[in-house]
C-alpha cells in the first residue's frame, strides 16, 4: 500500500520527512521513500486546487494509495483538546454549505471529530463553531475523491488553538507534529489493510501480455475491451491465462488477418 | 481462535438528516446503538451517493442512514420481481439496502454504497398506498406491495420493527396485500402479531452450498426452514421462493436434496405458493458490478444478453424448470408453481 501525506505547510511535513527520510523530486517537488509520498499543498482553497492540479501529472498509482492529509486545526473547546489529534469523520465547506463523509471503516485509537473548512482563518473563538476548523479539507476531498475512494481518504488534525491564529508560529506546529507522530504511525498501521484497495483480477504481469497481444494484433477498442473481459472470465472460472500463449508472439498485417486472429483468440479463451 | 476484525462493527456511525431527527424510529435507533457516533447531515443523497465507493468494501463495516423519504413513496412492479400472479402488484422501499451481502444481489449494482437508509417517515410511503388503493386498476384484486424488495425487512426487526409496523397497517386496510420477501430467521420477532391473510411471508431457499459460497451473512438453510415451520404452524401464508436457482457443476444434487428437506420437514398442502427464477440482472446493474471485479464468480459465467437483461441461456432454464416441475408437480398444485421467464 502507498502512503500519500498532503500537509498544507512545510512545517507540518518536517516530522513525517524526518521520520520516512524522504527525499525531495525538484522536478516533481515529491517528496518519496519506497512506498511513502508527501506533497506540500499550501494554504486556501484555490492554492490547494493549483497544488493538487501539479501533483496528479506527475502521480500514477492510485490503486494502491492511501491519502493522508494531516496539519494543525483550530477547535472549540467544548469538544476538543489542545494538541490532541482527531480523525475527522464528516466535512462541511463553509463557503458553499456542502458536505464530504470520508469512510471510517477501520478501528482506531484516535478520536474522531467533525471538521468544517473557512476561507480565512478564524480569530474570534466563536462559541458557535463547532468541533474543528481548517482550511484545506473539503477542497482535497473534493478533487482527490476522483483518484481515490472514500474509504483511503484521510484526514488527521492536530488542535493547534481554540480559534486563535495569532498563539500559532511554525516551531509550535512542528513540535505539535512531532509529539502526535507514535499516534500517526499507529493508526498507518491500522489503515495498512489490503482489504481496502482496488480489487483486481488480473496480475501485472497478465495485463502485461494482454497489452503486448492488444499491440501486435492492433485490436480496435471494442476488441480490447472484449479480450479484457474474456480473460477476467478465464483467469476467474479457470484460474490462468495459458491458453493465451499461443498467440504472444503473433502479429496481423491487415483488418482480415486482425479479425480472424481475435475470433480465435476469443474461441480459445471462452472454451 | 478467531481474530479480532480490524474493521468497526455495523452501525458504528448513524448519520441522521436533520428533518428525520424528530421520528420514533430515529430515536429508537439512536437508543438501540448508544455507541454509536451522530453525524447530522442536510440530504441523505450527500452521504449515500458519493462518487467511488466501494460497496464491497462498505460492506465490511455498514453505516445506518436515517433519512426522510420523498415522492414517489410507491412505484409499479418490474418484469424482473415475480408478481406471483397479482395484477395490481406494487413495490415500495422502506428502506435501501440489506445486512445481507448476497453475490447475486442486484442491490451491489443498484447503489453505489452499500450502507443501509432507513427512511423515519413510514407515514408518508402508507399514505401513498392507502391513495394507491383508491386507484388501483383491477378493483376485483387487492393491491399486493412488496415491502422487501430493496432490502430484507424482517432481517432487520430486532433493530426497528418495521415489518410489524407495515402488518398492522395493512389489517387496517382490507384491499392491500403485502409480500415480506426474507431470508432471515428472525420470525420469532414478529411471531406475537396475529396473523393475517392479507400478508404474505416469502421466505428464499437454497441448498446449503449456496448458502454458504454465495449468500454471505444469512441465516444457514436450517434455520430457515424452522422459521418456515413455525410460521406455517402459527397459520400464516407462507410462498417459497427457489430464486435464484443458480446452474452450476452439480446443481442437481445440492437442489435435489433441498427439495427434499423442503418436502420432509414442511407440509406441502400448507404452504400458499412457490416461485422459481434462475440469476437474471438487468444490464446495468450487471455491468457496473462486473467493473467493481467482484470475488464472486457469478459475474464472470457467460450470459445470454437478451432485452436489456443478462441471464443464463435458455436451455439451462429449460432445464431447472423441467427440474422443479418434476420434483414438485407431484407434491403440490402446479397451478400454484410460477416460474420467472
Amino acid at each position: 500500500m502507498n502512503i500519500l501525506f498532503l500537509t498544507a505547510l512545510k512545517a507540518e511535513a518536517q516530522s513525517i520527512i524526518s521520520h520516512y527520510n524522504l527525499v525531495k523530486n525538484n522536478t516533481s517537488h515529491i517528496y518519496s521513500n519506497g512506498n511513502v509520498f508527501l506533497f506540500i499543498i499550501g494554504v486556501g482553497n484555490k492554492k490547494v486546487l493549483k497544488r493538487l492540479k501539479s501533483f496528479v501529472l506527475n502521480y500514477n498509482q492510485w490503486e494502491s494509495t492511501t491519502i493522508i492529509n494531516i496539519g494543525i486545526a483550530g477547535g472549540n473547546q467544548l469538544d476538543v483538546k489542545l494538541g490532541e489529534i482527531y480523525r475527522v469523520s464528516s466535512i462541511v465547506d463553509q463557503h458553499s454549505g456542502r458536505m464530504y463523509f470520508p469512510d471510517i471503516l477501520l478501528k482506531s485509537i484516535i478520536d474522531e471529530s467533525d471538521l468544517t473548512t473557512v476561507l480565512k482563518p478564524i480569530n474570534n473563538k466563536p462559541v458557535t463553531q463547532r468541533g474543528l476548523v481548517d482550511m484545506e479539507a473539503s477542497t482535497i476531498f473534493q478533487f482527490m475523491s476522483k483518484y481515490v475512494p472514500p474509504h483511503r481518504l484521510n484526514f488527521l488534525k492536530i488542535v493547534s488553538d481554540y480559534m486563535d491564529t495569532s498563539v500559532i508560529n511554525n516551531l509550535k506546529i512542528n513540535r505539535l507534529i512531532k509529539i502526535q507522530m507514535n499516534k500517526v504511525l499507529l493508526f498507518i498501521d491500522e489503515i495498512n489493510n489490503l482489504e481496502l484497495l482496488d480489487r483486481n483480477v488480473l496480475d501485472q504481469e497478465e495485463k502485461q501480455i494482454i497489452q503486448k497481444i492488444i499491440r501486435n494484433l492492433k485490436l480496435t477498442e471494442t476488441q480490447q475491451y472484449q479480450l479484457l473481459e474474456l480473460s477476467e472470465n478465464r483467469k476467474k472460472l479457470k484460474n490462468n491465462l495459458d491458453v493465451l500463449e499461443v498467440f504472444f508472439s503473433q502479429k496481423t498485417n491487415n483488418k482480415k488477418e486482425r479479425n480472424e486472429l481475435f475470433n480465435a483468440i476469443r474461441e480459445q479463451i471462452s472454451s | 481462535m478467531q481474530l479480532e476484525s480490524k474493521f468497526l462493527p455495523d452501525f458504528s456511525h448513524i448519520y441522521i438528516e436533520s428533518k428525520a431527527q424528530d421520528f420514533d424510529l430515529t430515536q429508537k435507533c439512536i437508543k438501540n446503538f448508544p455507541k454509536a457516533k451522530i453525524i447530522e447531515i442536510s440530504d441523505y443523497k450527500s452521504f449515500f451517493n458519493r462518487s467511488r465507493q466501494d460497496f464491497q468494501t462498505q460492506k465490511q463495516s455498514m453505516k445506518l442512514i436515517l433519512a426522510t423519504k420523498k415522492p414517489p413513496y410507491i412505484y409499479k412492479g418490474t418484469d424482473i420481481l415475480q408478481d406471483g400472479g397479482f395484477k395490481n402488484f406494487y413495490y415500495n422501499t422502506p428502506m435501501l439496502n440489506c445486512l445481507y451481502n448476497c453475490s447475486y444481489c442486484f442491490l451491489q449494482g443498484m447503489y453505489s454504497s452499500a450502507n443501509i437508509v432507513v427512511f423515519v417517515n413510514q407515514i408518508d410511503m402508507q399514505d401513498a398506498v392507502k391513495s394507491e388503493i383508491v386507484k388501483r386498476e383491477y378493483k376485483d384484486q387487492p393491491l399486493m406491495l412488496s415491502i422487501s424488495y430493496n432490502t430484507d425487512l424482517l432481517a432487520f426487526e430486532n433493530i426497528l420493527p418495521i415489518t410489524n409496523d407495515w402488518i398492522q397497517f395493512a389489517k387496517q386496510n382490507l384491499d392491500l396485500n403485502l409480500e415480506i420477501r426474507t431470508k432471515s430467521a428472525l420470525y420469532h420477532s414478529i411471531k406475537d402479531t396475529k396473523p393475517s391473510d392479507q400478508v404474505l411471508l416469502a421466505w428464499t431457499l437454497s441448498p446449503d452450498r449456496v448458502v454458504k459460497k454465495y449468500e454471505l451473512n444469512t441465516p444457514p438453510l436450517s434455520k430457515r426452514i424452522s422459521a418456515i415451520k413455525s410460521a406455517l404452524h402459527d397459520g400464516w401464508k407462507v410462498r417459497l421462493c427457489f430464486d435464484p436457482i443458480l446452474h452450476y457443476d452439480g446443481w442437481e444434487n445440492d437442489y435435489l436434496e433441498l427439495f427434499n428437506k423442503v418436502k420432509s420437514n414442511l407440509n406441502l398442502n400448507q404452504v400458499f405458493d412457490i416461485t422459481v427464477g434462475v440469476f437474471r440482472m438487468g444490464n446495468d446493474y450487471f455491468n457496473r458490478i462486473r467493473k467493481s471485479k467482484p470475488s464472486s464468480d457469478l459475474f464472470y459465467e457467460n450470459y445470454n444478453n437478451c432485452d436489456g437483461k443478462k441471464a443464463i441461456d435458455s436451455e439451462k432454464q429449460r432445464e431447472i424448470n423441467q427440474f422443479v416441475s418434476k420434483f414438485f408437480f407431484d407434491h403440490f398444485d402446479k397451478n400454484k408453481i410460477y416460474f420467472c421467464d
